[in-house]
């Protein structure tokens, strides 16, 4: 467990892989709340926009959390993958190659994965030292991450397309705001 | 490696007999040796509020004195200072007189009517602010706010049921790894978490069904005594003393039967776990193990407290130093500046990781020492 060998492995995926395909899903799951950001600056005044934003709570923010709440669970249960983890050609099984059961993959993903996170995520960086490319969360289930097919080149892409989206919109919300009657409205309540 | 963990194993063996001295030595060495077991150690410091020292509460006796100091403040606190502004808003003011008073007469008493007229100026400005909001709030329809409402409570339902989950199996997992560590077997955290999950609702039956009890019983013995000191002082006056030496032994049998409830719970955790048993089964026999040993339960207990004490403190009390020292230093120099701040942020932020491990390994020692004790007692 604290033995810093580097390790390198043909049949399981290492760090690099694996942080990729977890940046493609965060940067996927995080795209909605680009959404709710467009439809509050869009808002003509304080009063629409804080009826609205109650509606954003209520129908797309709190469901979010749901969503994310429960998609990796999901996902690794039913197909062995998340989004980035098809990406880029990995699966997540158990030592027999067997998908991991809806109790493995809750314990995985909601539950092993906090532990993982603590120490500045110490149980991820494990990944690297571990002869199997397990991390903590991966060995409290059995669980391995196989690389299937070698599409690390597609998730970096992947990836870098996903952060220009963000940084496109991210650019026409702030000039949605310049602009936004809202944000004018407020600020004619600051006192500066 | 494989001669120390014999040796754990022997002190296991001849361990026939309470020595708190013992059981530390044995913990000590099965701490350091299985360093997999810190891993379970620091999700139950991640997940568990208590436990592994004789109770599952996060709310104890300071909380209690730190929200009774909170609540007294609040009482002593002045007025706030927008009732004024109110009052003086609601007046007007219209040629130095409000409402017909004379305010210039009424200077030299109240202060100075620009205070009033700033103060009037306020209310407007906050009214005018608050108005669009609250119109955007009057506007938002019944049913959005059922379906909020509904959402929040499956958030805070999800959340207590996700709580009570993580802290037993945790506690459980760790107690398990424990247990196995003791005989040498190798610690496998696959089998020993899908094992602690086995036996979650059994761990969540004893840390909320014999308190549960504990507490609607004491409420009716306490509702029926009241009842029947009531009745002995209305039948003969001067019998007070009754209720005085009454009340005195209903508190001394409370806290009695509130530790040993807290021990047997804590011990039940052990024998449900190591063996496996149902919560039920779990509790009486933890609740018959703690008859007779609750003095000695209660000294591991408190040993167990001053030695996690000492270390957190050792390591927190020069790190608080050395931050409290560099801006006291930089405050006298006056040579205080916010860039103050970043030498002791960091040395704070550093300490963080270390504080997590060092209490993750407190845990395996307090929970290990419990393990020992567990098996000493029931021999």
């Amino acid at each position: 467990m604290f033995n810093l060998k580097l390790h390198h492995s043909d049949k399981y995926a290492n760090v690099i892989i694996r942080v990729i395909a977890w940046k493609i899903d965060m940067l996927v799951l995080n795209l909605p709340f680009l959404f709710v950001i467009y439809v509050m600056l869009s808002q003509p005044n304080i009063t629409d926009g804080v009826t609205n934003f109650f509606y954003l709570v209520a129908y797309v923010m709190l469901p979010l959390l749901f969503v994310q709440f429960l998609y990796h669970f999901y996902c690794i249960s039913t197909w062995g993958k998340t989004l980035g983890k098809a990406i880029v050609g990995l699966e997540v099984a158990d030592d027999k190659g067997k998908l991991l059961t809806r109790t493995q993959a809750f314990m995985r993903e909601n539950v092993t994965k906090g532990v993982s996170a603590v120490l500045l995520g110490v149980g991820f960086w494990a990944v690297a030292f571990n002869r199997n490319h397990q991390a903590w969360h991966d060995e409290f289930v059995g669980s391995y991450v196989y690389k299937k097919e070698n599409r690390w080149l597609l998730g970096l892409l992947a990836v870098f397309g996903l952060i220009a989206v963000y940084a496109v919109v991210s650019v026409w919300l702030f000039q949605m705001a310049v602009t936004s009657p809202l944000v004018g409205e407020i600020k004619t309540y600051l006192p500066f | 490696m494989v001669a120390s963990k014999t040796s754990s194993s022997d002190h296991h063996k001849k361990n026939s007999h309470w020595s708190i001295s013992d059981f530390y030595n044995q913990s000590w060495d099965l701490t350091w040796q299985n360093k997999k077991l810190w891993i379970l150690g620091l999700a139950v410091s991640l997940f568990a509020s208590g436990g592994g020292g004789g109770g599952n509460s996060s709310f104890d006796a300071s909380d209690f004195q730190q929200f009774q100091e909170n609540q007294q403040q609040e009482q002593q606190l002045p007025e706030s200072p927008y009732s004024d502004f109110e009052v003086v808003e609601e007046a007007g003011a219209h040629n130095g007189e409000i409402h017909g008073v004379d305010v210039e007469a009424q200077e030299d008493i109240r202060g100075p009517v620009g205070v009033g007229l700033h103060a009037m100026e306020f209310g407007q400005k906050r009214e005018e602010m608050l108005t669009p909001f609250v119109n955007g709030l009057k506007n938002v329809p019944l049913h959005v706010w059922a379906i909020i409402g509904l959402e929040f409570l499956m958030v805070v339902v999800g959340l207590i049921v996700f709580g009570l989950f993580l802290g037993t199996w945790s506690q459980g997992a760790l107690i398990q790894g424990i247990a196995q560590a003791a005989v040498d077997k190798k610690i496998e955290l696959a089998a020993i978490s899908s094992y602690a999950v086995t036996k979650v609702t059994s761990l969540i039956w004893i840390s909320l069904i014999p308190l549960l009890k504990f507490i609607v019983l004491a409420l009716l013995i306490g509702a029926g005594g009241a009842i029947a000191l009531a009745f002995v002082n209305a039948l003969a006056d001067g019998l007070g003393f009754i209720s005085v030496i009454a009340g005195i032994v209903a508190v001394c049998w409370f806290f009695y039967k509130l530790i040993r409830l807290a021990f047997a719970i804590n011990y039940a955790f052990y024998y449900c776990v190591e063996e496996n048993l149902s919560g039920q089964e779990a509790y009486d026999q933890a609740y018959a193990l703690v008859d007779g040993n609750i003095w000695k339960s209660i000294r591991l207990a408190l040993a167990n407290a001053i030695v996690t004490g000492i270390v957190v403190f050792a390591v927190f009390l020069p790190v608080l130093g050395v931050g409290f020292g560099t801006v006291m230093r930089d405050l006298m120099n006056d040579s205080f500046t916010p860039m103050t701040f970043v030498p002791v942020g960091i040395t704070f932020l550093l300490t963080i990781p270390a504080m997590t491990l060092i209490q993750g390994i407190l845990k395996v020692f307090t929970y290990s020492t419990w393990h020992y004790a567990f098996r000493a007692l029931k021999k």
